[in-house]
């Protein structure tokens, strides 16, 4: 392993959306856990700004703890994690936002895919994420078997 | 800007324009036509009573929300102060009633709809319901995606409402007659009478307010911006009611106002000629915003009252799954939704029916609001400390009641049944599935059941009747739940949990926490139960009769969580404890792994929580260093109880600064005096605070900490103590951490 690949993975940001997601890409994540120092997993709650959002904003808070744990229980044993959540009008944008407060070297994300009609209607966040990045960005193939 | 004022980020004008822009909305485009037929010109004074009481409500809304602004508004309120049966009727209540104004709303708009364009009738469904079971799926299907539409797109809508009913104002003041208003029959052709049967008919016009409540939690400074919001609302709709129903019936006499279309009627003979078609199309569209506004906003409102019912467990929880695209609570708004297009398809035909009901559900759930604010008073809360009260107070809240249930008398029989149907159905509904699962009483119940003695008996069976099975376990008396993870610490933490327990005369709960690894799955832990039970049965057998050397009654319980320390915060919840004690292993067992969740949980804390770290557990010899920090209160009643119950002997020990012995005595002996110490030993030494613990400690036996700051018991979780000293000692060590006073008023409050 070279040095600049150590650089590279030594603190991962992973954005994680939901239950799923977050099992998921812990399962994507694990086959290169060895070179990585640092897992911060990130759940960002999107807000529209001065409207009121469609989902209670506590219910939210709730959930993204459930997820972060996810992440924290299932990587916790083989790297440190750290989690974090925040609010912001643009998922893509807060999370490099955090990405460079948390100061990652890397941020590691699962695709999602979707249908059309669903990227359509809530945005295709995958291929925002890969464009014009101000910090590296990983996409996760999906692993082979996911755990339960 | 910090993630807190992102969460909170809706402003006055937001929470102006939600409580606009949902009351504005069929009530005004749709019913002054048939409020006329039923009443005559005077119709107008039935609006304006209509928001008089709105007002009276207001006030009492305001007061409720600015001392408790949580998700959820009215429902909210009558279950802490009511308790869960009242909770129910209100939750559910209010869900109905938003559920059926939605369905008039979409009624609204298919009738402006098929003045624009033609919409074929389908089967038993008329072209009115088709357009709106069409408009009613396209709001549900709005929210269920979550539209992305920022803030200034509802602002945009109430000031463009605004805008065009402004201008018809305008102009049709200018063709304004009062001979037309008066009409040949006098102001109240039909009698003063027909005032208040008026009122009820045109209520659902003033539905609305009561929603900025429900998104308290979101709203910038909610302490002055609430009010302001709510009453401001009430009055700006109030007087433009007043103002646009006049000119409607200044312009058309008021027999021949239009049943379905009011308004584009009254602006088609307003505007001259050249401008009538533009000012029509222009009135028709505004209609269409103005109804799909408030059908949005009413969706989106039912979603927070299930989620805080689904967070009482009155309604179950899975209700507010969020969908992991789209952010929205989907299966609260499918349901919703369902009700809506039912309503519209059974009920539809007749516009009254479904504005009534709204109406008569919301006033129901205004009366009990009231009642609840009365009780908030009475009970004297502590933790109730609005930042707004209504005036003459007891007054108002009576006021509402009265309002509010009087104008039910003026409704009309088959909308009161419906309703009534719906409130026993709540009823029902509470003692078939809600009363088995909540786990708050309310401040009514516990108010009633404390003072089991003073009241009459027929209210306090009717309030044990009434109360959720788990209050029929707390009742009343203090519960110390001892969390037991290892048998080998089991004795010390039972000793202190059944000395604490004792001294107060409440009872211990027993729990044993087994942590199970993520990678089994909790069934398959329940699997292996033979092995666990096993296990469980020992340990709990020793706690039981370690428990019985204090005489204190005892209960135990075995928790299998993949959760650890959340769990203990969980079940301390659940149980409504009001002292958890636990071994430090098994706070630190789970430390590192859940840290984001542990953070937030450990900020909130429940209850009072005792954190042992057992070097060979011996009670006898007390050593208390305090600095008056706000768990001193706390570690000073340990002492008390290690006193009263096992003869410990206490030594209070107090570091002050080099040079100031003298006052630090003075401070010291008045302190203990505060806390009932006043015979123990007093120290006072100088110098470094570890070094000084550290030798004060060597010839006593335990020492207890009252954390001295926020965040204490987190910190153990974490490993990441600041005094060190605590963890290097060779004898025993008892952290003690109380809520902040404002975590307290969080815990009652939800």
């Amino acid at each position: 392993m070279s040095t600049e690949s150590m650089v590279l993975l030594d603190h991962v940001l992973v954005p994680v959306a939901s239950d799923e997601d977050a099992h998921a890409t812990c399962a994507a994540l694990r086959p290169y856990l060895d070179a990585v120092e640092r897992v911060t997993a990130l759940h960002v709650i999107e807000k529209r700004p001065n409207a009121v959002d469609k989902a209670p904003v506590e219910k939210r808070r709730e959930d993204a703890a459930a997820f972060l744990g996810i992440v924290e229980a299932t990587l916790g044993d083989v790297v440190g994690v750290d989690t974090r959540t925040a609010f912001g009008t643009d998922v893509v944008e807060t999370v490099f936002e955090e990405a460079v407060d948390a100061d990652a070297t890397a941020v590691a994300f699962r695709p999602r895919g979707g249908g059309r009609l669903a990227r359509l209607l809530a945005g295709d966040t995958a291929t925002r994420l890969v464009t014009a990045p101000p910090r590296p960005v990983l996409a996760l193939p999906e692993a082979e078997t996911e755990v339960a | 800007m910090s993630d807190e004022e992102l969460a909170k980020d809706l402003g006055l004008v937001s929470a102006m324009t939600i409580g606009i822009g949902t009351m504005i909305g069929a009530g005004i485009f749709v019913l002054p036509g048939v409020a006329a037929r039923a009443a005559g010109p005077v119709v107008v004074v039935s609006f304006v009573v209509g928001g008089v009481i709105a007002m009276v409500n207001a006030l009492s809304v305001s007061e409720l929300g600015t001392a408790m602004p949580k998700a959820g508004g009215g429902y909210y309120y009558v279950n802490r102060a009511l308790g869960p049966l009242f909770g129910s009727i209100a939750g559910l209540g209010d869900w109905m009633g938003l559920a059926f104004a939605s369905a008039f709303y979409s009624i609204g708009f298919g009738q402006y709809l098929t003045t624009l364009a033609p919409v074929p009738g389908i089967a038993f469904l008329s072209d009115i319901q088709v357009g709106a079971l069409v408009a009613g799926s396209a709001f549900v299907f709005v929210n269920y995606v979550g539209a992305k539409e920022t803030g200034g797109v509802q602002t945009v809508i109430v000031t463009l409402l605004l805008a065009i009913l402004g201008l018809f104002a305008l102009q049709g003041w200018l063709s304004f007659d009062y001979a037309t208003l008066t009409g040949e029959g006098g102001l109240a052709p039909l009698g003063y009478g027909a005032v208040l049967p008026g009122t009820a008919l045109v209520f659902v016009s003033f539905l609305g307010y009561a929603k900025i409540a429900t998104v308290a939690e979101e709203l910038k400074n909610p302490g002055r911006n609430l009010p302001i919001a709510i009453i401001g609302s009430v009055a700006i709709v109030t007087v433009l009611y007043a103002i646009l129903v006049s000119i409607m019936l200044g312009v058309v006499p008021w027999p021949e106002l239009s049943q379905s279309a009011p308004l584009t009627q009254a602006t088609r003979a307003a505007f001259p000629g050249g401008f009538a078609g533009v000012a029509v199309t222009v009135v028709t569209l505004g209609a269409l915003l103005a109804t799909a506004s408030s059908a949005n906003a009413s969706i989106l409102a039912s979603a927070r009252i299930n989620f805080a019912m689904g967070r009482d467990k009155i309604v179950t929880n899975w209700l507010n799954e969020i969908h992991p695209k789209f952010a929205t609570p989907y299966r609260s708004i499918v349901l919703t939704g369902g009700l809506i297009v039912v309503f519209i398809a059974l009920l539809g035909q007749d516009l009254e029916v479904l504005s009534k009901a709204a109406s008569v559900l919301h006033l129901v759930v205004y009366a009990l609001m009231n009642a609840a604010l009365i009780v908030f008073r009475e009970a004297d809360a502590p933790e109730y400390d609005p930042d707004f009260r209504v005036p003459l107070y007891p007054l108002t809240p009576l006021l509402g009641i009265v309002l509010s249930l009087g104008l039910l008398g003026f409704v009309g029989s088959r909308e009161l049944a419906l309703s009534a149907a719906f409130v026993v159905g709540a009823v029902v509904w509470y003692f078939a599935y809600a009363r088995r699962h909540t786990d708050g009483q309310g401040l009514l119940g516990e108010y009633i059941r404390t003072r089991g003695e003073t009241m009459p008996e027929t209210v306090v069976t009717a309030a044990e009747t009434v109360a959720p099975e788990s209050a029929a376990r707390a009742d009343g008396a203090s519960t110390v739940m001892v969390a037991l993870s290892n048998p080998r610490t089991e004795r010390a933490l039972m000793t202190l949990g059944g000395a604490i327990a004792k001294h107060e005369g409440g009872q211990v709960l027993a729990t044993h926490v087994v942590q199970v690894p993520d990678q089994t799955s909790l069934a398959a832990a329940a699997a292996q139960r033979t092995n666990l039970s096993r296990e469980s049965e020992r340990l709990l057998t020793d706690a039981r009769a370690d428990a019985e050397r204090f005489d204190v009654p005892v209960e135990t319980q075995t928790i299998l969580s993949h959760r650890g320390v959340e769990e203990v915060f969980e079940a301390a919840r659940t149980h409504d404890v009001d002292t958890v004690v636990m071994g430090y292993g098994g706070a630190r067992l789970a430390g590192g792994r859940v840290e984001g969740t542990l953070d937030e949980l450990t900020r909130d804390l429940p209850c009072d929580f005792l954190v042992l770290n057992e070097r060979g557990f011996d009670p006898s010899k007390v050593l208390l260093p305090t600095a008056g920090g706000y768990s001193s209160d706390l570690s000073a009643g340990v002492a008390r109880a290690l006193r009263h119950t096992v003869d410990a002997d206490v030594s209070v020990l107090y570091v002050a600064d080099e040079g100031e012995t003298e006052s630090g005595r003075a401070f010291l002996a008045e302190w203990a005096a505060d806390h009932g110490l006043a015979d123990a030993e007093l120290l006072v030494e100088t110098g470094d605070v570890e070094r000084a613990i550290e030798a004060a400690a060597t010839d006593r036996t335990l020492v207890v900490v009252g954390a001295t700051e926020e965040g204490l018991l987190s910190r153990v979780v974490r490993g990441s103590l600041a005094l060190s000293v605590l963890e290097d000692l060779d004898t025993s060590v008892l952290l003690a951490e109380r809520p902040h006073a404002r975590s307290v008023r969080e815990r009652l409050f939800g």
